[in-house]
């Protein structure tokens, strides 16, 4: 009995820590998006002072 | 290539994380007087102190290097590594309460080390404070990295020197490190233990790149917008 109910609070944990480590993706995937969008915009900024 | 193996590194850290987690509260542990099953918090609260060592460490670096070089980036970096050292910190602290409570009767005791590793977060956190209070950029960096110098130097003297030299702590570790030194761990425990390291390590370094990251996309844009 004692036995199942350590497995449940295991199991509870690892979902709970699994579901921060996807956060964690998601925020690095849209980390990774302003990058990109910023470092086209830095480079559309510097084409315009050449001009 | 870079990218692959860091996205493969955090897959890794993830992996032992969950290894560590399962096998923390399922494998057996040796039965001890007082501490009992309670010990099994041996592989999150010195994980996390770990890892929080080990990015206050990356910070002191990157704090000498600004020095040196005076990148804007290396400031950052110390920056966020500050903050992920202090959610380490705060973590370890939570944990190292609720261990408190069920071995010493009390969340908190007067004790060297503990009040040590609370004044050692005050410091970090007078790091921030400090940073918030100066406009000029290159000033703020040279402030904060000298203070960083000084801040590292307070923590470890605060968290491992005062309580050796007290000599009456009741936490462990007062003759060596808590964990690491010989007759510390019980054998089958380190088959959690040193993944538990190498985990915690990988996520603290996880989390201080997106702080870093998401830092530097802040000031970037503060930049676009003022030319």
């Amino acid at each position: 009995m004692a036995e199942g109910k350590i497995m449940v609070v295991a199991l509870l944990l690892v979902i709970i820590f699994l579901g921060i480590t996807a956060f964690l993706f998601y925020l690095e995937k849209r980390i990774r998006v302003s990058e990109a969008k910023l470092k086209k915009l830095e480079e559309e900024r510097n084409t315009n002072k050449e001009r | 290539m870079k990218s692959i193996t860091h996205k493969w590194l955090k897959i890794a850290g993830v992996i032992l994380l969950v290894y560590v987690i399962a096998g923390g509260f399922l494998f057996d542990v040796p039965a001890l007087p007082v501490v009992q099953q309670s010990i099994r918090n041996i592989y999150f609260h010195v994980g996390m102190w770990f890892g929080m060592m080990f990015i206050l460490l990356i910070s002191l670096g990157y704090s000498v290097r600004f020095l040196l070089y005076r990148l804007p980036e290396d400031d950052m970096k110390a920056l966020s590594a500050v903050r992920t050292g202090l959610l380490f910190g705060t973590l370890g602290l939570l944990t190292g309460m609720i261990w408190a409570k069920f071995t010493w009767g009390a969340f908190w005791v007067n004790d060297p080390k503990l009040n040590g590793a609370a004044v050692g977060m005050l410091v970090y956190l007078a790091y921030i404070v400090l940073r918030g209070s100066v406009e000029e950029e290159d000033k703020r960096g040279r402030l904060a990295a000298v203070y960083n110098i000084f801040a590292f130097v307070l923590f470890f003297v605060f968290i491992m020197i005062i309580p050796r030299m007290a000599a009456a702590s009741i936490h462990p570790g007062t003759d060596g490190n808590p964990a690491l030194s010989v007759g510390d761990l019980a054998p089958e425990m380190r088959k959690v233990f040193f993944p538990a390291m190498a985990g915690w390590f990988i996520m603290a370094w996880w989390l201080y790149s997106l702080l870093y990251r998401s830092t530097r996309i802040d000031h970037k844009i503060s930049e676009l917008n003022n030319n």
